[in-house]
């Protein structure tokens, strides 16, 4: 699938703008604080109904502004699809505001999104699915299964909300102000939901350790072999029912699990590992080291999502293509030049990457952004 | 800065504690009261000290009643030996306007939610059970939500019932009736595959 047309009203430093992006490779071109992000943040927008820079709606809207409204036409094998996401109130009222519609329509959430349009985002804080805690890992791992899967989605809610609950029944057996039956109920939420997420989990990592490491060697890693693994909480065993196992290992911890008030195990301390050559890439791996990683992974991530829901993702690629970069940029070029379209940003003209850009499609962000003070300022 | 009359703040403040109500549409009802005269705002507050006056919870099965006991609970072409368990008042008309059902209910006033500090002994538990060897009921339908809140519920009390020898079923989790396959989202397509039902002769 393609982006075909992106307009911005009152979305961060743009005013209004409308920009065409044709299939194939666009570059957008400007000076640090024009609003190069913010455009690949827009259609991530538009994508997942959700920015990778921040949770809170009222951030993206335009300073002095009440709302604001991203609109972006797709193309999906000769099917044209609008989805205008509106951020505020334009009479005023809450700034946390969310709108989103399809084709005109109102729609729920993201699960009305998922399956229709697709994109998949490379940015500087991607970086943290290697140097991050668990949590950020377990982050990338919601953000790509999600995309592809609202059924995800759901047992995640689920799963968050009966984990809210049993821990509360946990602090107060602590306490003595409860009686074991008042757990089991919430256990059972627990594992039902909980059961399904590491099966998702263990597949999705499984088709991504097999993807990157290719991935990861055409980057320029070389003969450096990449590895990934699932190291789920509750163990999975070709034998063994995943329920039961999650059973199992709740009850192995449950003296624990009273002693401190909180579910020891589960979804919700799974990890990856990453290795490069038997060594620990978040640990030990250079700075070059883990920005492969990274870009690996997420390379793998767009061809997983290609593959599986038959909606080939719009690759989104922030800053990947400066002179420091040269050899792994000119290596990401190649790799993507099959995919359906490409969306990256670059600071100058990236001269040393030659003949690979001769054929892109250029947007220029000067003089589009109406910002004072710049627009990227606020990327953290 | 100038701020509304004291009365019409106190007005905007009540209706905004109701809930979906927000400042805005709180401001707007407020003036529309305001604008449409006494006689309308008083229909609207008999009616609401009316209903605290005359409507109290039917004493067999918890529901919204004028009597002592609820019009479902009197009727005579009920089936007495069912009993179907609702989180509250508004799922019992759901039910009941169905149409299908012919058995008694029994309106539970919440889901287990220990977050907000609703445990067992909040829910109306010790009545259900003493309906049921009351009755001598042969079956127990659980329609709670399926909320997790509500599964958990219908859990707890899958639980307490255990031993007591009658049907326990729980409603089935599906396709909109009617519709194609293709238009149902896919999170209610995955939840129906999971319920799936074996078919009998």
């Amino acid at each position: 699938m393609h982006l075909r047309s992106l307009s911005l009203d009152n979305f961060r430093c743009y005013e209004r703008a409308r920009f065409e992006l044709p299939p194939g490779l666009n570059v957008i071109l400007g000076p640090n604080a024009s609003g190069k992000t913010t455009l690949l943040e827009a259609i991530y927008l538009l994508a997942t109904t959700t920015s990778p820079r921040t949770s809170t709606a009222g951030a993206m809207i335009r300073h002095g502004s009440t709302s604001a409204r991203v609109t972006g036409v797709f193309e999906r094998d000769g099917h044209e699809v609008t989805i205008r996401v509106t951020l505020g109130d334009p009479s005023g009222g809450r700034s946390s505001a969310k709108t989103i519609e399809v084709d005109g329509r109102e729609v729920a959430g993201a699960r009305e999104i998922i399956g229709r349009v697709q994109a998949v985002l490379f940015w500087v804080g991607e970086l943290q699915v290697v140097k991050g805690s668990p949590g950020d890992r377990r982050r990338f791992l919601n953000a790509a299964i999600g995309q592809m899967s609202a059924r995800y989605l759901d047992d995640l809610a689920r799963y968050r909300r009966a984990l809210r609950q049993r821990n509360e029944v946990l602090r107060a057996l602590a306490r003595g102000g409860s009686d074991g039956r008042l757990l089991a109920p919430w256990t059972h939420a627990l594992v039902e939901a909980g059961g399904p997420i590491t099966v998702d989990r263990a597949g999705l990592v499984e088709a991504l350790a097999a993807e990157a490491a290719p991935l990861h060697s055409r980057l320029g890693a070389g003969a450096e072999e990449l590895v990934v693994r699932y190291a789920p909480s509750v163990p999975l065993d070709a034998d063994a029912d995943v329920a039961d196992a999650f059973y199992t290992r709740l009850e192995a911890t449950h003296r624990r699990e009273v002693e401190r008030g909180s579910t020891q195990v589960g979804p919700h301390r799974d990890d990856i590992q990453l290795t490069i050559d038997g060594v620990d890439v978040r640990r030990f791996g250079s700075q070059g080291q883990q920005r492969t990683a990274a870009l690996a992974l997420k390379l793998a991530q767009a061809r997983i999502a290609g593959a599986r829901t038959a909606t080939e993702p719009i690759l989104l690629l922030d800053d990947c293509l400066s002179e420091l970069d040269a050899d792994r940029g000119a290596a990401m070029l190649d790799l993507s030049a099959d995919r359906e379209q490409m969306i990256v940003t670059s600071a100058c003209c990236p001269g040393h990457l030659g003949q690979r850009l001769a054929d892109a499609h250029v947007i220029d962000t000067t003089g589009h952004a109406a910002a004072l003070g710049g627009c990227d300022g606020d990327a953290g | 800065m100038l701020s509304y009359a004291e009365p019409i703040r106190e007005l905007i403040e009540q209706l905004e504690a109701l809930p979906g109500i927000g400042p805005k549409s709180a401001q707007r009802l407020a003036f529309h009261l305001l604008a449409a005269g006494p006689e309308r705002a008083e229909r609207l507050a008999r009616a609401l000290v009316d209903v605290h006056r005359r409507i109290r919870r039917c004493e067999e099965c918890g529901n919204w009643s004028v009597e002592a006991l609820c019009p479902v609970c009197v009727a005579d072409d009920r089936e007495r030996d069912a009993i179907c368990v609702v989180a509250d008042a508004k799922d019992l008309m759901a039910l009941e306007r169905a149409g299908e059902y012919r058995g008694l209910y029994h309106v539970l006033d919440g889901l287990l939610s220990p977050v907000e500090g609703v445990g067992p002994g909040d829910l109306r538990i010790t009545e259900l059970l003493e309906r049921i060897d009351r009755l001598g009921v042969s079956e127990v339908i659980l329609a709670t939500p399926p909320t997790v809140e509500g599964d958990a519920t219908a859990e707890f009390l899958r639980e307490v019932l255990g031993g007591r020898g009658m049907r326990v079923t729980r409603l089935a989790l599906g396709l909109p009736v009617g519709a194609d396959l293709d238009y149902a989202d896919q999170v209610t397509v995955a939840r129906a595959l999971r319920g799936r039902t074996e078919m009998t002769e």
